[in-house]
This record gives structure tokens, sequence and C-alpha cells, in this order.
């Protein structure tokens, strides 16, 4: 077991790998509230892999579906028992992770044995299955009515078209229908392994009870890992325009990035460059909103899964072309012109300070620790340490020219 | 158990006339906070000059965005922000700044905090501040109006509540934006920080004679202190139902449901531990039926609003779905079985919320600002309260629910 105490206050973390292959971090909190994870290494970026010597193609929406059916146990409902224990259970899927996490104040250990061994069994009737569809058809056509939603993934679509990574995560109406209980099946024998998920625990826990009984479960569980197809995908650049019933235009401009290793410390670089070239003290959002075209700074999102990432700015606007135009000419000039050393220096306190605030909370800090699956926080916050202006710039350059650029405009 | 362990800490002091400190002395987050709050009745005429004033805040001095948020970004990336709320028939403007500890930063963050809304605080609004501010409201308010559900939710509160200041839009209203300028927002500030009821919120690793000393420095001169009047109720008759059509792919259901609980005691924990039974968290009477056994929503929650006790249920549907929705929502409420598992899970999850309250600084200051706004003066025994409901005190709450409003944002595509 690792212990981690020298770094900055509330990061303090025990890091320890059971021989399952399963990493467990330990984050202790002095707070009512104790969170337990499970994050697991399939997203819904993750559609194509290798399994056992086969190749499979799975619909879109497949590791979000999943997801929902976990809490279905032949037993009844997962989140009924956690509230019988007093705790709330909860999940969601990204590109590329699903998350399974709980909050209590009491039980903790019964709970966290509930989370694992449930994470652990799959249970998928057909009519659970067929019912299933119904509701995440309704989740899909509520974010349809969400612009903001709709911006993301037009731009999306137009940088990398055709691509798990412009997809929905929940799929689309006729790729739920594709998903089976055998579809199911499958995706959670090939990626639900011992050494694709990672045990998070925050809050006043037992490291040592936390770590025994991850091994005494996930020890006997299978050890085969699929392996899911690196998505090179060349970038493509476009732009399209939505129609809906909205008041004030939405827009997102998404640009590729460069994968590299040292995704912790690229997270926070990336970072300190929406904030430094986006944020509310850009020189961009002064200019914007001096002409009235944008009242908010807009939200930069980055994410990088398996050979493919992008870097998307998003927001509401009252002209957004302009506002598209200007930001690919800001992109241009900040990759052309340096950050000045008090600039970069503010910036890192910044960082710091966002860092450390973010992470003392509970749920944040294991859902923080659960995206940093391969650095402990206390690694991860001696990383911010150790940036400098070359790393800064460098990752700047990782910032491709293409641009997928939508526009949601009044109908 | 729910420790209050800020309670043993906690202190309240009155600095000057109707203007109070909330001292916590606990040092478990990495942050010290400071927040000053002023409270009046919410009124039509004046609540958009104070959403303003509140945007005009957050601009920092002279309006100057970006030079505030290069200080903050110096002071570790500290938050400070000027938010409007609500509280039942009461408009709230509160000042926040949240910065990382002096020990952990390893410089003197605290002290920059405390001068920077002090700064704030005894500046003016300038010409400048007021036209962004006006430019940023509207696109707010505009923008909100966008999303069906919230919209769904504020309309089924005017329609329910029509002649009651808890019906008033706190963060203001579009048409009267225009019609406001420095002058006024300037006699408002100066009228909230002279005669406004007022409470500071310091807590963090700092002594008591500390935050006395900042909260002094925060208080001008005071005169003609007003009294708060007494949040009277005022609801529609009968049940108001109304709908509008929108270009949107699913419909979204809004209703209110009146109880006739009090919101303080046992009574206020009864309330919670029905909320949790019909629409909390994963397993609920209507995430049930509605739901899972139904399929007919992927979202169907609810909250209990404490300064009206009005449950409010809403949900996304197909198009055509709407009114059978609302008939198994109102089937769910009259037929609904108590059991004492369920009961028991219902008490658990009420208490996990309260203990999860202690976690955070605004879960504790805005449960003290409950407390006060509802002239609640005695220490209250949550967890002893909850452990003593019994079946026929959630039965009883359940019988008392009245429906009073529905409003459907329905689609027309």
């Amino acid at each position: 077991m690792e212990v981690k105490l020298n770094c900055p206050s509330g990061c303090e973390t025990i890091h320890h790998k059971l021989s399952c292959g399963t990493e467990v971090y330990i984050l202790p909190r002095e707070r009512n509230i104790k969170v337990g994870a499970v994050a697991v290494n399939f997203g819904a970026n993750d559609v194509e892999f290798m399994f056992e010597n086969k190749y499979y193609r799975m619909p879109y929406g497949t590791a979000h579906f999943l997801e929902h059916q976990m809490f279905e146990q032949q037993w009844g409902n997962v989140s009924g028992r956690f509230i019988e224990l007093g705790a709330e259970v909860n999940a969601f899927t990204d590109g590329g992770r699903t998350v399974y996490y709980f909050k209590t104040a009491e039980n903790f250990m019964e709970c966290f044995r509930l989370l694992l061994n449930f994470v652990e069994t799959p249970y998928f009737a057909d009519e659970s299955v067929e019912n299933e569809k119904s509701i995440i058809k309704n989740e899909i056509t509520m974010y349809d009515d969400d612009p903001n939603w709709r911006a993301f993934f037009g731009a999306m679509k137009m940088l990398y078209p055709d691509s798990p990574i412009s997809q929905e995560i929940a799929g689309n109406t006729e790729s739920i229908d594709k998903i089976s209980p055998e579809v199911l099946y499958t995706c959670h024998r090939a990626f639900y392994t011992p050494r694709n998920m990672t045990v998070i625990c925050a809050g006043d826990v037992c490291a040592d009870e936390i770590i025994t009984e991850t091994d005494k479960i996930f020890s006997s569980a299978d050890k085969n890992t699929a392996e899911a197809k690196c998505l090179k995908i060349q970038p493509s650049e476009g732009k399209t325009e939505i129609l809906m019933d909205i008041n004030i235009q939405r827009f997102c401009a998404a640009y590729p990035i460069e994968v590299s290793k040292n995704l912790v410390k690229k997270n926070f670089i990336l970072s300190m460059i929406a904030d430094n070239t986006f944020g509310e003290s850009s020189e961009f959002f002064k200019e914007m909103s001096r002409k009235g075209l944008i009242n908010e700074p807009p939200s930069v999102e980055f994410f990088e899964h398996k050979g493919l990432g992008y870097f998307a700015i998003s927001g509401a606007a009252s002209r957004a072309d302009k506002v598209v135009e200007e930001i690919q000419n800001t992109i241009k000039r900040a990759k052309n012109r340096s950050i000045n050393s008090s600039d970069f220096s503010r910036e890192m306190k910044r960082l710091t300070g966002v860092f450390i605030r973010s992470i003392d909370d509970c749920e944040t800090a294991a859902i923080t620790q659960a995206r940093f699956k391969e650095k402990s926080l206390a690694e991860a916050a001696l990383e911010i340490n150790k940036i400098t202006i070359q790393d800064y710039e460098r990752v700047l350059d990782m910032i491709g020219d293409k641009c997928g650029i939508c526009i949601i405009s009044k109908k | 158990m729910i420790t209050r362990e800020y309670e043993k800490t906690y202190e309240i002091t009155e600095i000057s006339e109707a203007v109070r400190l909330h001292y916590f002395d606990e040092e478990k987050f990495n942050t010290n906070f400071i927040s000053v709050i002023w409270t009046i009745p919410a009124e039509k005429k004046n609540v958009t000059k104070v959403s303003l004033l509140a945007e005009c805040l957050r601009l920092g001095i002279d309006g100057n965005r970006h030079a505030l948020e290069e200080k903050l970004s110096e002071m570790y990336g500290a938050v400070f922000d000027a938010v409007v709320l609500q509280k039942g028939g009461r408009q709230l403007l509160a000042l926040n700044i949240e910065c990382i500890k002096d020990s952990v930063a390893g410089e003197k963050v605290l002290k920059n905090a405390a001068g920077l809304i002090n700064d704030i605080i005894n500046s003016k609004i300038a010409d400048n501040a007021l036209t962004q501010a006006k430019r940023r409201l509207k696109t707010r308010l505009v923008t909100k109006n966008d999303l069906a559900a919230e919209y769904a939710i504020e309309k089924l509160i005017d329609i329910t509540y029509p002649n009651d200041s808890f019906s008033v839009h706190c963060d203001g209203y579009i048409d009267d934006i225009d019609k406001i300028d420095t002058k006024e927002l300037n006699e408002l500030f100066n009228e909230l920080k002279c005669s406004a009821h007022t409470d500071i919120f310091i807590s963090g690793e700092l002594t008591k004679e500390k935050a006395m000393s900042i909260s002094k420095s925060l208080i001008g001169r005071r005169e003609n202190i007003k009294k708060l009047p007494i949040d009277e109720i005022n609801i529609c008759f009968g049940c108001a139902a109304t709908s509008e059509k929108r270009l949107i792919s699913q419909s979204r259901l809004a209703v209110a449901y009146t109880s006739k609980l009090n919101p303080w005691g046992k009574d206020w924990c009864i309330g919670l531990v029905l909320r949790e039974i019909l629409c909390g968290a994963g397993s609920s009477v209507l995430y049930d039926s509605v739901r899972q056994e139904e399929g007919l929503c992927y979202y169907i929650g609810g909250r209990l609003m404490r300064f009206r006790m009005v449950y409010v249920i809403d949900a996304g549907v197909d198009s055509g779905n709407e009114d059978k929705t609302l008939k198994l929502i109102d089937e769910a409420i009259n037929s609904c079985c108590i059991d004492e598992d369920k009961l028991d899970a219902a008490k658990k999850a009420v208490l996990k919320d309260l203990k999860a309250t202690e976690d955070r600084r605004t879960g504790i200051i805005n449960e003290k600002l409950n407390e006060m706004l509802l002239g609640i003066t005695i220490e209250h025994q949550a967890e002893k309260d909850i452990q003593t409901i019994t079946i026929k005190d959630v039965m009883s709450a359940l019988k008392g629910l009245e429906k009073k409003g529905v409003f459907i944002v329905a689609s027309d595509k």
C-alpha cells in the first residue's frame, strides 16, 4: 500500500494495486458522508473491440444502456437495496468510462460490498431490456430539446463524422433497438473485469477493510479484458446550423487535440489554456462582451480517449457566427504568441487553488480520481508544480487547425 | 448521527442594528468563506433592480470583470459571486467569496479576499457596469426560458400563487431592465446597506476576533431599519391548470400539491420523509409507477418548497402522454401505501441528506438562513423527530395533499 501524504492539504491519497489488477484509491476526509465508486474503463466510444480473438461492433449507446441495466438484478432493483441501507446510488457514462457510485453516512462497508457485487453480476432479462429501451428513448428525446447539447454534438459530427466520439452517449433510437441481452452480456464479460476497473473511496473510511474486501470480491472474477479499438480517424471540418424553438443563438466550435501520454498534466494545462484564452479575464471575452456579442464567457470542454480528443468551445451569443469567427482567430493567435510569464504565474496559482478547492468535496474528489485513473490525486497535485511555459506551449500546439462548427438558431 | 458539529463553534453576534455575524470556527475545509446577505421583501417593483445590482456587483469595481478575474486568479482562483436568492416572499442578495486557506496557499489570501469584498461593497455602480449588467441579465432571462423544464416550474408557481410574492420572479423581468438607471441603482444599494436586514457568515481558519473585525469593516452607517413584513401565503382558488405549446421534442409537466404541514420541527421532517417516498432519488412511488412500470419518462422528480410547503413534481414525457402521466401521478399519490420498510428507507434517506448538509458550507448557511426567516429560535432535534415519525404521521400528511396547479409545456412537433 502506498500512502501519499507529502502533498498539498486535501490531496492525501492511499493507493494500492491488487494482484487481480484493480487499482484502489482511498481519499481520507473528515466528513459525514462517505463515497464509494467503481470506475470501469468502458465508455460510449468503445463500440469496436477484440475479445477472445473475435471482433465485435456494438450499437451506439451500448455502454450507457449497460449502465442502466446493471441496476436491475435478479433479486430486484439495486437502488432500493441502497436506500434500505441509507445510501443513494447513481452512475454515469461518458465517452471513455462508466462510473457507479454511492453516498452514505452509515453502513459504508455493506454498501461497498453491494456496489462491488452488483457491478460484477450481470442480469439482463428480455422484458427489462425492452422496457429500458423506452426509458432511454425518452432520455434521448429530452436531450434533443437542449440547445447546448445539440450544438456540441452538431460540432462533433462536423469534426469527426461517422465516429463514435460524435455520437450521443445514449446512442439514437435506431441503435437502441439493436441492443439485446446478448450484446450486454458480451460487453460486461469483455470490460467489467478487475484489471479494467478502479475502486475509489472517499471520506472517513477504513483503507484496510476496503482493500481486503475488494480483493475478496474481485479476485474470483474473469480476468480477460477486451482490447477496444484505437480511434485513429482524421479530423474533418465544416459548419452546420440547426433550427430550434429558442430565443438566443448557441454555438460550439470543436478542435481536435493530439493524444499523448500524461493525461493528467495535459488536462491541467488545457484548463490553463481554456481560462487564459477564453475565460473572464481573457482578451477574447473582454472584446466580445465589449461588442455586446456574448455576456458570459464560453465554456470549454476537453476530452481524450483511445486515440481521439477534442477541445470544444461553446456558449450563447447574439451573433454566433461572429463569435465563432473570433474563436478561430483567437486560437490561431494563441498558437503564434506565447503566454507571458506573469499570466503564466497567475494561471498556475488559479489552477492550484481551483484544484484544491474542488476536491474538498468527497463526491467531486472521487469523480476526479476516477478521471485521473493512472495517477492519484496526491501525484496529480504535485504535477501542477512541474508545469512549465514550454509545456503550456507544447499542449497549445497539440490543438489542431481543423474545426467543426455548429450554430443553433431560432426556428 | 447528525452531529451538528458546526453548532459547537457557531456563534451569532449582533454587530450593529439588524446586522448579524454568524461565525463558525471550523477547519475541516481547505477554504475560508465570507458571505454578506441582505434580505428584503420580494416586490415586483424592486426585484429587477436588485437582480441588476447583483449583475453589476458580479462585474467588480467599475464594471471591470477583467481586472476582478485577474485579482481572483492571484488569490489562487478565489471565487467571488453576487447572487439573488428567493425564499418564499423574500428576496436575498448575497455577496460570496471563497478562497483557499492561507496555510494551504502559503500566503495571506484571506486578507486580500476580505479587502476585495470590502472594496466592492463600498464601491458605486458605474454606467459602464450597468450597461454590461443589463445585457447579461437580458441574456440570462432569455436563456432560462429556452429550457422548457425550468420554464414549466416557474409558470406553475405563477398560476398557483398569482397574488403571492412567492411568484414574483426574483431574477427580474426583461421589460423592466431598460427603465433602470445608475442613480436608482446606487440609491437602492445604499438603502440595502443602511437599512436592510443583513447577515454576514464567516467561517474557516480564523478567530472570532478576526471575523468580527472583517465583518465590522463591511458595515457602514445604519439607519431607518425596516422590519421585514410577514411572509403571507396567498394561493389560487381551486386547481389552476394551463398549457402552452412549443416546438420541442418532449412535453414538460409540472404539478403542485400543497401540504398542511408546518415548515419546522417534526412537521418539516414528515414533509421530507413524504417527499422521499413520493419522489426521492432512485426508487420512489412516482419513479416506480411512471418510469419503471409504464416507461413513460426518463426523468420524474420532485421537490418540497419549504417556504410554501408545496410539492412540485415535474417530468418530461412524449407528446400525447401528458394526461396519462398526470393521471398516473394522481393515482400513485391517492393510492400510495406506506409500510414499515418504505418508511424506514425514507427516514434513512432524509437523515443522509441532513448529514450531507453539514459537509457543505453553503448547506450550513442555507439552513441557518431558513431557520431565521421562518422564525425558528429553538434548536431542532431533527434526528430525534425523524425517528419518532410513524406510518400514521406520513399517511395523514399524504391525505392532506391538495393538487393546486398544473402547467404543461406541450410538444408541438
